[in-house]
């Protein structure tokens, strides 16, 4: 039992963890079952039952998952060739995909649609040169490649101090025991790196599934996903259901719960 | 012909040169150290035997062939790295099965290895545990084990008891000797513990700024130094330039005067004056368990003074006077 003085100056902290964490969960949790004023389901049922809400959710799950492994896919390989230059360089490199990966939402949108949109400076060099027939950013292709603009360099930035544990010695002796560098990647360098790319994957994920400004800015309520239909049950012209919103918040942190978890109970088993 | 030869071994980086005009010889059988301060060389010297690193020049001979230009892996030598470099992700058993199987070994060969390997190295009990789960002295051994399980033709150890604490570290040691002895490995190991190299060393390559400075048995590089930096390095010497041997002991000298610590006699103040003598003031002792580490002053000069720890002796403090004797056989003279 601590002492009843400790309680009292972790005060200020439990309060806080209390009204910003704590309690919007749970008033979120609670409207998720008011529907009309009354105890009910109903919003689950009207959620689970339509084709749009569940398309929405598919959307939003395709788009995260696609965009995380690309993310992972090109940022392993750029953490590895980072991890191998010097400490200024890493640094200087780091600097700038922390920026990259905070560099959404509107001003990012904005970035992509004077570059790449219908008009944009390269959308039309590539056509003029016949490169590509036409290129729509505002669609969900489009939106893949703003989010790989963050989701790459933020798998940079969650990977990069994981590299600390393939130390140089370990592909050293693997060579000197006559392994080939594939052999090395397959038996040493990935099962070693599995638990943090693992868990890498799921930050990503999380990180593309709460993406809400971005998609807005750049195709507006047109984009079936789970964010901007809270966003438009919450905020929208036409109609609003707060309590609708917060069933679907519900829904997408079970979205991100569930592999979190599922990761726990595989790293608990590879330990024991 | 010796069973490795180095020949005219060097390597520089940019403007810094790393090691230089390398020249060793290593019989079969035996285990030869580099001996020197960090940043000396030595380690890069070694990875250039692995392979790991490349000599700009020189010739490297193992076991008969010039493997000068050949990739680390087909060398036939394994390394002991400093801090084991264990595969994390695999057993005991799984890290030394290892390298049989990249060598396509059958099944039930690469596990008749592994097993006398654990066998020999007491690692049975724990072969189906992870790296993580291993004392130091435990990976040490695993390390020892994964290498010699491959049977290679030259056993590459850099600084391999480094990382551990003192206990473990004079246990290993002993351990590695015997190992040596009842196998008869051929290896060449990296060290900066001067204590570890007269252990362990068969033969004993004293290095310095990238250069070799004396090779030779263990007792002989101790006894006979050749430099001033040996002398230092190795042996804990009294150096006494020649201004200073001519006022402690009255003599001309053409070379400075190296002096082991254990060489002096401590006398009573009245004692004989024959041989080289000088009278001195204690100035502290301290206890190196078996030995009794006197510092004394004589005619404004510094000695070291080492006299072994019996109960019989009687004890010397602080501001008592001595007379100091010194055989002339025990003076090293040099460069």
């Amino acid at each position: 039992m601590p002492r009843p003085g400790l309680v009292l100056w972790a005060a200020p902290f439990l309060l806080a963890v209390l009204g910003f964490e704590v309690l919007p969960v749970l008033s979120m949790l609670a409207g998720s079952f008011v529907q009309g004023g009354e105890w009910s389901l109903g919003n689950y049922a009207a959620l689970l039952s339509s084709r749009f809400y569940r398309g929405a959710f598919a959307t939003s799950v395709n788009i995260s998952l696609l965009t995380s492994v690309i993310g992972i896919g090109i940022g392993l390989p750029l953490s590895l060739a980072l991890h191998r230059r010097s400490a200024p360089v890493q640094r200087r490199f780091l600097t700038l995909f922390n920026v990259a990966s905070n560099f959404v939402g509107v001003p990012l949108a904005l970035a992509f649609t004077i570059l790449a949109g219908v008009n944009g400076v390269v959308t039309l060099l590539l056509v003029r040169s016949g490169l590509v027939r036409d290129f729509n950013i505002y669609s969900l292709q489009g939106l893949m490649l703003v989010y790989a603009y963050f989701q790459v360099p933020f798998a940079v930035l969650v990977l990069f101090p994981s590299l600390g544990a393939l130390t140089p010695d370990l592909a050293e002796q693997a060579r000197l025991m006559g392994a080939s560098r594939f052999t090395f990647w397959r038996r040493i360098g990935l099962p070693v790196l599995a638990p943090s790319l693992i868990g890498s994957l799921i930050l990503l994920f999380a990180n593309a599934m709460g993406t809400y400004a971005t998609a807005y800015a750049l195709i507006g309520g047109g984009a079936n996903l789970v964010t901007i239909r809270i966003g438009e049950l919450v905020a929208g012209d036409v109609f609003t259901d707060p309590n609708l919103a917060n069933a679907l918040a519900v829904l997408l942190v079970l979205a991100l719960l569930l592999p979190i978890l599922v990761d726990q109970l595989l790293l608990r088993r590879n330990r024991a | 012909m010796s069973f490795v030869e180095i020949r005219g071994f060097g390597k520089a980086y940019g403007a810094t040169q790393v090691f230089a005009d390398v020249e060793l010889d290593v019989s079969e059988g035996e285990m030869c150290i580099l001996l020197g301060p960090s940043g000396c060389g030595k380690t890069t010297l070694l990875r250039a035997v692995a392979g790991l690193a490349r000599a700009d020049c020189g010739r490297l001979l193992i076991a008969g062939r010039d493997v000068t230009a050949a990739a680390p892996e087909a060398r036939g030598v394994a390394m002991v790295f400093q801090h084991y470099a264990l595969f994390p992700n695999m057993t005991v058993r799984q890290n030394l099965a290892f390298g049989l199987q990249q060598k396509r070994l059958a099944r039930a060969r690469i596990a008749a290895k592994v097993d006398a390997a654990l066998t020999l190295m007491e690692l049975a009990p724990r072969a189906d545990a992870r790296p993580a789960e291993l004392s130091g002295g435990q990976k040490q051994r695993v390390a020892l084990a994964r290498a010699l399980v491959l049977e290679p033709r030259l056993l590459l150890l850099d600084e391999p008891l480094s990382a551990l604490d003192a206990q473990i570290r004079k246990r290993l040691r002993d351990e590695l000797k015997r190992l040596q002895r009842e196998t008869g490995f051929t290896a060449i190991l990296v060290t900066h513990d001067q204590e570890e190299a007269l252990v362990l060393g068969d033969q004993v390559a004293v290095m310095h700024a990238g250069r070799i400075v004396q090779t030779g048995p263990a007792r002989e590089v101790y006894d006979r130094p050749a430099t001033r930096f040996v002398a230092g390095f190795i042996g804990d010497f009294n150096l006494l330039e020649p201004d200073a041997v001519l006022r402690v002991f009255g003599e001309h000298a053409d070379r400075a005067w190296a002096i082991h610590p254990e060489a002096i006699d401590l006398l009573p103040p009245a004692a004989g004056q024959d041989g080289l003598t000088a009278e001195a003031v204690v100035i502290d002792v301290r206890i190196h368990g078996p030995v009794l580490r006197h510092l004394l002053l004589t005619n404004g000069t510094e000695l070291k003074v080492d006299v072994l720890n019996r109960s019989s002796i009687a004890a010397r403090r602080p501001g008592d006077a001595v007379r100091l004797r010194l055989d002339r056989s025990q003076v090293r003279e040099v460069a």
